[in-house]
């Protein structure tokens, strides 16, 4: 996987069905922003998020740690304590609108229009309640229908996520599970009431690598079953290779780049994922190519600088006239002369400068 | 589970029975072995006098013989004589003769007892609820009225001593105010509803008093519970906030809880001197006070082995509760 992505520049995205550009829109974020009121200062977890999601896509959100990209997925959930978080802009999800929307709301839209799988099966599933009662639960929040009737759903749906004797499984706890069976059973519990929206936080991270493959090869077929809409949390990028449409990158709290999948693994057209591709191994460069790590650290959440956020870190800012890239910062604008491509950046020309100066060092 | 349930109480005999060599060996063959001797000679006691008082009861056998009538006297009971002639039968289980009471340390002990189980279980009934209950509500509330109300007095009442705060409690609400009941101890086979008035009193305060620590461990536990993973998966399922809490979080807090709860309650029953001396109802710690100022050293051993064995058995409940509990302890 890692090396179709880094190593030759082509990576096409595999096993992806034909996208259907008339697909309902699912979910619509614009200028989503997230804050939480600490002792130190407000801290700009999200500053400005927007993109869509239409039925049976699946969009890769990336950055780093702090990035911003679990909070605002969480934000869409309602997963925000109203009293510690400040949160603007707008969630349209099934057109609802959820930005200021009361809990009850939230509670109704759980599990059913959006559900979420969390990165750690471990530490995500209630460690001393049986698995299929906690999957049937939340069926039972959302249909009028007997124990029996839960708990025999939990049972087929953890069939149809490929647990082995589902029946037995569905009696034990969640510490008699491998990680991947556990991982498994919360793809279960996430569409246990067949959601049009799954949020998955980097369901992946906290397994085993040949696990990761299954898995994901797994939310593919269910969602070609299911028909939901995906949100692919991740900092993999083979991840995304595997399965994402389309790809938003964050940084510092916002949206830097959109476009599919296989354009933006191709052909990036901000510096900060020119960084992210940079900073990946591939298997079939030379023992002893080195990386390239992006240099120095994000900048605190506290007090983000003054223009763009990336350009202490940014090696291309002496290409923007004038002194732009610190004092101003970039629109999330439509790239010139590509339809659907979005980036955060001042540079005139950033298709010619990855083509001459960045793709040849990721060969 | 069987052969779990049988290894956890084989151990706990043989904690019984090693405390039973570790009691002997302190009082009968340490430095207080001539306690009673001292006791009974009075005054102006001399070497030679306790030497001949021991000869009578007893207490210069050889050590072993001595703990074999000690160990016969628990099992199947024993006379009790001195210089041959009849004292008195001490029946099973013989935990000591008082030679100061003439009495069996046994029976005073079953006369304390009932006392004591009635502060500690009677004052469990509000403790265990109530440190459980303010706790949840004091912690998924954290920083609200409701909860800087709870820690505020809990830790007011907490952190004076608990003799204080029985005693002003005592005076103004049951002597001078007449809110609450006198208390004193009538036997529950004699009259339930005097007992249980005579109880009341004590119960509150006891009560209150323990709660206050328990609330601030569940309190603690569930702000930390709240912001678990599982409990952010149950709130993503759209059931409501409160069987969140009161279900997910705190279904956590149990085992953590019991483990406290059964273990507090194991070493209060060896006696909660204060309440007895304050609220003037006679269990085991002021039969142990009273005992140690005697220097009566036959009731004294018994106080300590009853003690002791109350600690064993909590802690063998507290061991099989847990399995049922929490399933991820193994049963090996």
């Amino acid at each position: 996987m890692t090396s179709t992505l880094a190593g030759s520049g082509s990576p096409a995205p595999a096993r992806r069905p034909p996208l259907d550009p008339n697909a309902p829109v699912i979910l619509t974020v614009e200028d989503l922003k997230v804050q939480f009121p600490t002792e130190d200062g407000l801290v700009n977890a999200v500053s400005g998020v927007s993109y869509e999601l239409r039925a049976g896509q699946t969009l890769a959100i990336v950055g780093e740690s702090g990035s911003g990209k679990s909070v605002s997925s969480m934000a869409i959930m309602g997963l925000h304590d109203p009293k510690r978080s400040r949160i603007s802009g707008s969630i349209l999800l099934d057109g609802q609108e959820l930005v200021g929307a009361p809990q009850k709301t939230f509670q109704r839209i759980r599990s059913t229009t959006a559900a979420m799988i969390f990165q750690d099966p471990q530490s995500s599933l209630h460690p001393l309640k049986k698995v299929g009662p906690q999957i049937a639960e939340a069926y039972l929040a959302h249909h009028k229908v007997s124990k029996q009737v839960a708990a025999k759903r939990a049972v087929e749906m953890l069939d149809r996520v490929g647990v082995p004797n589902p029946d037995r499984r569905a009696k034990q706890y969640p510490f008699e599970f491998s990680g991947g069976m556990r991982q498994r059973a919360m793809i279960a519990l996430g569409l246990v009431n067949d959601p049009k929206l799954l949020i998955a936080d980097e369901p992946t991270t906290a397994l085993d690598v040949t696990v990761q493959a299954q898995i994901l090869d797994l939310m593919n077929d269910l969602q070609r079953e299911f028909g939901s809409a995906i949100i692919m949390i991740t900092h993999d990028l083979a991840v995304v290779a595997e399965i994402a449409d389309f790809v938003l990158v964050m940084y510092a709290g916002r949206s830097v780049e959109h476009g599919t999948a296989q354009e933006v693994l191709a052909n990036p057209r901000n510096p900060y994922t020119w960084g992210l591709l940079s900073s990946v191994p591939s298997l079939t460069a030379d023992v002893g190519t080195e990386l390239h790590p992006i240099p120095g650290n994000p900048p605190s959440l506290l007090n983000l600088p003054e223009g763009c956020s990336f350009r202490p870190r940014c090696g291309f800012s002496d290409r923007v006239p004038g002194d732009r890239c610190a004092a101003e910062l970039p629109e999330f604008r439509q790239v010139p002369g590509e339809p659907g491509r979005m980036t955060r950046c001042h540079l005139e020309d950033p298709a010619a400068i990855f083509a001459d100066e960045v793709a040849p060092t990721l060969e | 589970m069987i052969v779990y349930l049988a290894r956890r109480i084989l151990l706990a005999i043989s904690v019984l029975l090693a405390t039973i060599v570790l009691v002997f060996g302190l009082f009968f063959t340490g430095p207080a072995k001539d306690a009673v001797a001292y006791q009974l000679c009075g005054t102006h006691c001399t070497n030679a006098r306790v030497k001949t008082i021991n000869q009578g009861l007893g207490l210069n056998e050889p050590v072993v013989k001595q703990f074999g009538d000690y160990v016969k006297g628990i099992v199947v009971g024993r006379d009790i004589t001195n210089n041959g002639s009849f004292v008195g039968h001490c029946d099973a289980p013989c935990l000591g003769w008082s030679y100061i009471q003439q009495e069996s340390a046994t029976t005073m002990i079953k006369q304390a007892l009932p006392v004591t189980l009635a502060i500690v279980f009677g004052s469990a009934v509000i403790f265990i609820p109530g440190g459980l209950i303010l706790g949840v509500l004091s912690g998924r509330t954290r920083g609200s009225p409701l909860d800087r109300i709870i820690v505020g007095v809990s830790q007011v009442i907490g952190n004076v001593p608990y003799y204080a705060v029985a005693l002003i409690f005592n005076l103004y609400l049951i002597f001078d105010w007449h809110i609450l009941p006198g208390t004193q101890y009538v036997p529950l086979t004699q009259n339930a509803g005097k007992w249980f008035i005579g109880f009341l009193g004590i119960w509150i305060i006891y009560g209150l008093f323990n709660s206050t620590y328990y609330v601030r461990f569940v309190r603690a536990f569930m702000i930390n519970t709240l912001s678990a993973d599982y409990v952010r998966t149950a709130r993503s399922k759209g059931i409501s906030e409160r069987r969140v809490v009161w279900v997910h979080a705190l279904r956590a807090t149990f085992a953590p809880y019991l483990t406290l709860i059964g273990l507090d309650i194991g070493t209060s029953l060896s006696g909660a001197i204060f309440t007895e001396q304050i609220f003037g109802v006679q269990g085991l710690g002021l039969l142990a006070i009273r005992s140690l100022g005697q220097s009566d050293l036959p009731v004294i051993s018994a106080t300590v082995l009853v003690g002791a064995a109350f600690i064993v058995v909590a802690n063998l409940i507290v061991d099989l509760l847990y399995v049922v509990v929490d399933p991820t302890v193994k049963l090996s």
